[in-house]
């Protein structure tokens, strides 16, 4: 290319943006690697596709191996944050997606999320905020030895929950010994029937995908036979011992309950590695302060307790917190409710969701993605047959489906397979996914802009006589997360945060917590009055207000130090000044 | 049976040895097979100890039922260490008998830095019995930085006495200087106000107010108590109970052998649980509803009989309270491993033991012999025992004709039956309210009498009492409210001993907090006795796990057996006994649904056409088969050829993999 040629291309696209204006300035961000958001991939596809947003915004993006999933995959983390800044230094999101494999719309959306904040900083304020402010850490996949069995494997919507540890089902002495069988080879389970003359079913006239079940008294042709697959153990049971067993998502140390309890529990609390180096790297990490996982379906955004007798650890000023979230979400959400766990679902002993509260003490929400109501998006609640033939031969022009084909079974005979595949539900069609992955993005964001961020707000100096100084801070949170949730602060998780006061020519005589700025009596700390613990830390939007009773001559300096594990710290350097009962604000 | 001996390494045909690594330095017993299960942080081994006698069965070690023993859970219970070391060799020479067809596995030092740590000399030694790891305990973004200290520089942390109130620390009178003993300090009674506050021995290190919270051997702090860190009832966001249950390697490994054995049908626990002489209730569970915090009631049998054959070998009836039992050790084993867990402390306060009938050899060991002379001469008359127990009883609100009928003769007693049985129905209603009301000890009581039996009488604290009482003072008073305190019974103890043990009350002059005294009990000297009581204690406890294995499960196969119904049809049969006292499984294993019982499969090549089973599955399972003769039957009915053969194989944890080959054969 010539420079002639190269300024003729420069003015044509500067002509072109001042033509489209600034409104279409989002969709004028070319990211430095584009993805696709309209299909699945697999493990080592989105692996690779972190690497290249790694490789393409080396200053945000920093990959981490945290761990070997049990089959030896790399657990990946992708931590972003401002250019130059150390992570650990401010509050951060914890993002994770399929710890159930067969939830697999859940990778694609932290995928995602990722994709989308490294592509927007600089371009768009909120984003740029959000990575100067905070870090991300973002695992698209907790369970990536599931997901590889899942995608790649036959597999049922349904199977592939569990990671793939060995485990004895059927209590029969024997480890995986009867899984489900591909049949027919086209890489699905799907159903199995067999002809027979005083069968219960029909096969549809008009459309032969399609079995119904004769009125009563009536004779049918057809037989179901269950889930495709066979005897392999010999013990008269089908598919009853496959690798799925241990259901990640009961593993955690909170409540968590033995196998007789919580069916899938694992052997002991993060008994699996994946849990496990999760949760190591989330104790590892104090400055965590919010929690995000997604799963399927149905299309809620959940929180604990997961059951009736955990309620004590959801104070009332945690969920107040939790609820603005949830209400936002819903209409941020279509066809999403904000949902609580025990009393809207069922119970769960030791799961992700409730061990980030009340394990970590952070505000963590759960994302049920993708519900039956989104098909058709106007109020059905559930589609009937004929409604979801038309959506899967109209819109998705059959591709949830697998051809009926004979198949000589070993213990029925010839038997007919085929029918909806592992895509036929609890999966976001992906002509829809980019949609359903944003959304979820945004509530994330949502939840994450509003981690702790903190300020020294008013001061006021008093000078009580000629050395004497009474000095008066105010500590401000501007956003709803406080620096300690009240389940920290009750259950004792996590340091205490701290108020310190430095110089080297003032001596700290006392001081005393205010209830607010007006508050007129101090309560007394009566040990360490410069450095101060706050366990109830900074509220939401709310201040912490302490009073100082300092000997110093005039004009010395002091340094005001606030440090909470959830919060970036803020330090206030001034001098005592007698300025006579004024009042003083920072710049 | 003759005691027998193998060599290590010695190799019998059909008997296959665990494999073995042999850590470290060589075992120190060379019929007893090392192998390390994991490593504490610091790098110390875990070892499992593994006995068998292998001349007395076919089976490996790990296809026959077993008895694990866990001690050094906690650093500081140095008795149940050693009496777990010199278990192994007590078994091969005393009690051989009890290792045919059984396995125990023994695991004396799961917490080896806490050992380490407890009996270290290069420190003052404290109470405790943690695995050291640094720890903020009470989250002041300050690691272990008030630890106790010792202050008078005898290597020893006890206690401080320190008048109280003391304003500038805020710290409340809580106990007072008994007057008649001014060594024990104990708590006011109702007419008495408190006058004195103890704290551990030390210095508020870091200035916030408050003394010893974080450090080793402290109020708090100082690491993770291994004995609060197993997952059963986990006391989360605790002192003591770690980040997350078995985050230590060491309790983990432990759990995932412990779960890698299905051949393990009973735990002793030698540590500070007490789950023997006190059967821990059947009534109580988590807040789920189903993992029990006790036992489960269909287990209660199995404990009767283990705390019988307990208190007849040790003569220990009764333990003082110990720590909660959440997340501990004894617990996980019990609710989540799902066998009978015996947990006990080896050693208890000496008054607490009731007089074993000695043997010749026992008569002659001096010591222990002496203290219990001591007790027996001071055992308590019947008549004492009738006015203490009728005290006790009225205090309680027993009515006195519930009273009265439990010191009655039998005449009398048949009598008072007779006009009750001809009451009328509102009478006999009161009386069964009353009754009704009645603490349940009083109502087994009366049970008994009526029915014939003899009273089995108060409680043993309550004689106990009265022995107690009648050492330190020649007139024996009725129990009451002012029973002197357990730490008197400890001064008593030590006093009777002269070796120490106590350290005398000093004045010290504290720089925080004043005029103090400084002293106390020595840290563990009320957990780990005298080493002169080791060998026999030992001995006892070799003799108790030796009566556990004589009541596992002994499991027998009989011959299958093969009948021609006729025609082509055959009936093949097979029975499962137990003649071992205990079921193949606790209560709480079968709710626990963990391991898969007795299995028996025929034709487990899958040679046959399935069709050829025309009934009875052909995977069939047992759960439990119970004890004391109980059998399972598997049946089949299969469609053969005569002159075929057809395969059978039973497998359980408790037997191996057992292999059958039947030939269909007509007589």
């Amino acid at each position: 290319m010539t420079t002639t040629q190269a300024w003729f291309t420069l003015a044509i696209t500067a002509a072109s943006l001042v033509i489209v204006g600034p409104s279409l300035a989002q969709a004028t961000v070319e990211s430095k690697h584009e993805i696709a958001w309209n299909r699945y991939y697999t493990v080592e596809q989105t692996y690779a596709h972190m690497r290249a947003l790694a490789e393409a915004y080396p200053e945000l993006i920093e990959l981490r191996s945290i761990g070997t999933s049990g089959q030896g995959r790399d657990l990946l983390v992708a931590v972003i944050t401002k250019p130059g800044d150390d992570h650990t230094a401010k509050p951060a999101m914890w993002i994770d997606g399929s710890i159930h494999a067969n939830e697999v719309q859940a990778t694609e959306v932290v995928l995602y999320s990722l994709w989308y904040l490294a592509t927007y900083y600089g371009h768009n304020d909120t984003m740029t905020e959000l990575l100067d402010d905070y870090t991300f850490y973002l695992m698209p996949i907790v369970s990536p030895d599931s997901r590889a069995k899942w995608l790649q494997g036959p597999s049922t919507p349904h199977n592939r929950r569990s990671n793939q540890m060995p485990r004895d089902n059927d209590r029969d002495g024997l480890i995986d010994e009867d899984p489900a069988d591909d049949l027919d080879g086209d890489g699905s389970i799907t159903q199995m029937w067999k002809r027979d003359p005083r069968g219960e079913w029909i096969r549809d006239r008009f459309d032969d995908r399609v079995f119904s079940r004769v009125p009563d008294g009536e004779v049918g042709d057809w037989t179901y036979l269950g889930s495709e697959g066979i005897d392999d153990d010999g013990d008269g049971r089908t598919n009853e011992d496959g690798t799925d067993g241990h259901d990640m998502n009961r593993n955690w140390p909170a409540d968590w309950q033995p196998e007789y309890v919580q069916f899938g529990a694992g052997a002991y609390p993060l008994s699996a590695p994946e849990t496990r180096a999760v949760a190591e790297f989330c104790l590892d990490h104090p400055n965590i302060a919010a929690f995000q996982s997604y799963h399927n379906t149905g299309g809620m955004m959940l929180r604990g307790p997961g059951t009736n007798y955990r309620t004590d650890a959801y104070p009332r000023a945690d969920l107040r917190v939790y609820d603005e979230f949830g209400r936002i979400g819903e209409q941020l959400m279509p066809y999403y409710r904000y949902l609580v766990v025990f009393s809207d679902l069922y119970n769960v002993h030791g799961g992700e969701v409730t061990w980030a509260h009340e394990g970590l003490g952070v505000i963590s929400f759960t994302n049920e993605l993708w519900t039956v109501r989104k098909y058709f998006q106007r109020d059905v609640m559930r589609p009937n047959d004929e409604q979801m033939r038309l959506f899967r031969d109209r819109l998705q022009f059959g591709a949830t489906f697998q051809p009926f084909s004979e198949v000589e079974h070993p213990e029925h005979g010839s038997v007919l397979v085929g029918g909806l595949n592992k895509w036929s539900s609890r999966s976001t069609p992906v002509f829809m996914l980019e949609e359903e992955a944003h959304r979820n993005f945004a509530f994330t964001m949502l939840h994450g802009g509003e981690m702790p961020k903190l300020h020294f707000d008013r001061t006021h100096i008093q000078r009580l006589d000629d050395n004497l100084w009474e000095l008066t801070v105010e500590i401000r949170n501007d956003k709803l997360i406080p620096t300690r949730t009240a389940r920290a602060s009750t259950a004792g998780i996590g340091a205490a945060d701290l108020l310190t006061i430095d110089g080297s020519s003032v001596r700290v005589l006392a001081s005393g917590k205010l209830d607010g700025w007006w508050d007129t009596t101090a309560d007394e700390v009566r040990h360490e009055p410069a450095r101060v613990q706050y366990d109830e830390g900074v509220g939401s939007r709310g201040t912490v207000v302490h009073r100082f009773w300092i000997q110093a001559e005039a004009g010395a300096e002091l340094t005001l130090r606030y440090t909470a594990e959830k919060a970036a710290d803020i330090e206030l350097t001034m001098p005592l000044v007698d300025a006579d009962g004024s009042q003083q604000t920072p710049e | 049976m003759v005691c027998r001996r193998w060599e290590r390494g010695r190799r019998r045909s059909g008997a296959i040895f665990v494999a073995l690594v042999v850590a470290g330095a060589a075992a120190a017993d060379p019929t007893i097979e090392r192998q390390v299960i994991g490593y504490s942080p610091a790098g110390e081994p875990i070892a499992v100890w593994t006995l068998a006698d292998h001349d007395s069965t076919e089976h490996s070690p790990s296809d026959q039922p077993a008895l694990a023993v866990i001690a050094g859970v906690q650093g500081h219970h140095a008795i149940g260490v050693h009496v777990a070391e010199a278990m192994g060799q007590l078994l091969i020479e005393e009690h051989a008998g009890a290792l045919a067809g059984r396995t125990v596995y023994i695991v004396p030092r799961v917490n080896p830095e806490g050992i380490a740590r407890f009996t270290s000399t290069d420190r003052p030694r404290a109470r405790s019995g943690r695995a050291p790891e640094p720890r903020d305990a009470d989250r002041d973004r300050r690691i272990d930085e008030d630890p106790p200290n010792d202050l008078n520089d005898d290597g020893l942390i006890t206690m401080m006495r320190v008048p109280a109130p003391n304003t500038a620390f805020r710290i409340q009178p809580t106990h007072v200087i008994d007057a008649k003993d001014p060594r024990l300090v104990r708590e006011p009674e109702d007419d008495e106000s408190a006058t004195h506050a103890l704290l551990i021995e030390g210095l508020d290190d870091d200035g916030d107010g408050r003394f010893n919270e974080d450090g080793w051997g402290g109020a708090s702090g100082g690491g993770v108590d291994l004995d609060r860190h197993f997952p059963m009832h986990w006391p989360e966001h605790t002192d003591g109970a770690g980040r997350f249950p078995l985050d230590r390697p060491e309790a983990r490994a432990l759990v995932e052998w412990l779960q890698s054995r299905g051949n393990i049908s009973a735990v002793i626990v030698l540590g500070p649980h007490d789950t023997i002489t006190s059967t821990p209730p059947s009534d109580r569970s988590g807040p789920d509803g189903r993992t029990p915090k006790g036992i489960e009631k269909d287990d209660s049998k199995a404990y009767a009989a283990a705390k019988e054959a307990f208190e007849k070998i040790t003569g220990i009836t009764q333990v003082e309270p110990g720590p909660n039992r959440s997340g501990s050790l004894v617990q996980w084993c019990y609710a989540d491993l799902g066998v009978y867990t015996f947990g006990t402390p080896v050693w208890v306060r000496p008054d607490l033991v009731k007089p074993v009938e000695p043997t010749e050899e026992e008569a002659e060991a001096p010591g222990e012999a002496e203290a219990e002379g001591e007790t027996e001469d001071a055992a308590p008359t019947p008549e004492q025992i009738e006015e203490a127990d009728r005290a006790d009883l009225a205090e309680r609100g027993v009515a006195e004709m519930f009273i009265d009928f439990l010191y009655m003769k039998n005449a009398e007693r048949a009598e008072v039956q007779a006009q009750i049985e001809s009451m009328d129905d509102a009478e006999l209603q009161d009386i069964m309210q009353q009754f009704a009301a009645l603490p349940a000890d009083v109502q087994s009581r009366l049970t008994a009498v009526r029915g014939g039996n003899q009273d089995p009488g108060p409680s043993d604290e309550l004689i106990a009492s009265l022995s107690a009482a009648s050492i330190g003072d020649a007139t024996p008073a009725p129990r009451s409210k002012s029973e002197p305190p357990a730490d008197a019974r400890w001064l008593a103890w030590i006093d009777e001993r002269a070796q120490g043990g106590f350290v005398e009350w000093q004045p010290f002059d504290h720089p925080q907090l004043g005029s103090v005294e400084i002293g106390g009990f020595e840290p563990g000297v009320r957990v780990n006795p005298p080493e002169a009581y080791r060998d026999k204690l030992a001995e006892q406890q070799a003799e108790f796990a030796a009566a556990v294995l004589d009541m596992l499960p002994r499991v027998q196969i009989g011959d299958p057996t093969v009948e021609r119904v006729g025609g082509g049809i055959w009936r093949i049969g097979l029975t499962i006994t137990n003649t071992g006292d205990l079921p193949t499984k606790s209560a709480i294993g079968v709710k626990a649904r963990r391991l898969p019982g007795m299995i028996c499969v025929l034709d487990p090549d899958q040679e046959l056409q399935t069709s050829r089973i025309v009934s009875g599955s052909r995977i069939i399972r047992f759960d439990v088969i119970e004890g004391r003769g109980a059998s399972e039957r598997a049946e089949w009915l299969v469609v053969a050829t005569q002159g075929e053969s057809i395969g059978l194989e039973v497998r359980s944890p408790l037997l191996g993999t057992q292999r059958y080959t039947l030939n269909l054969e007509a007589e």
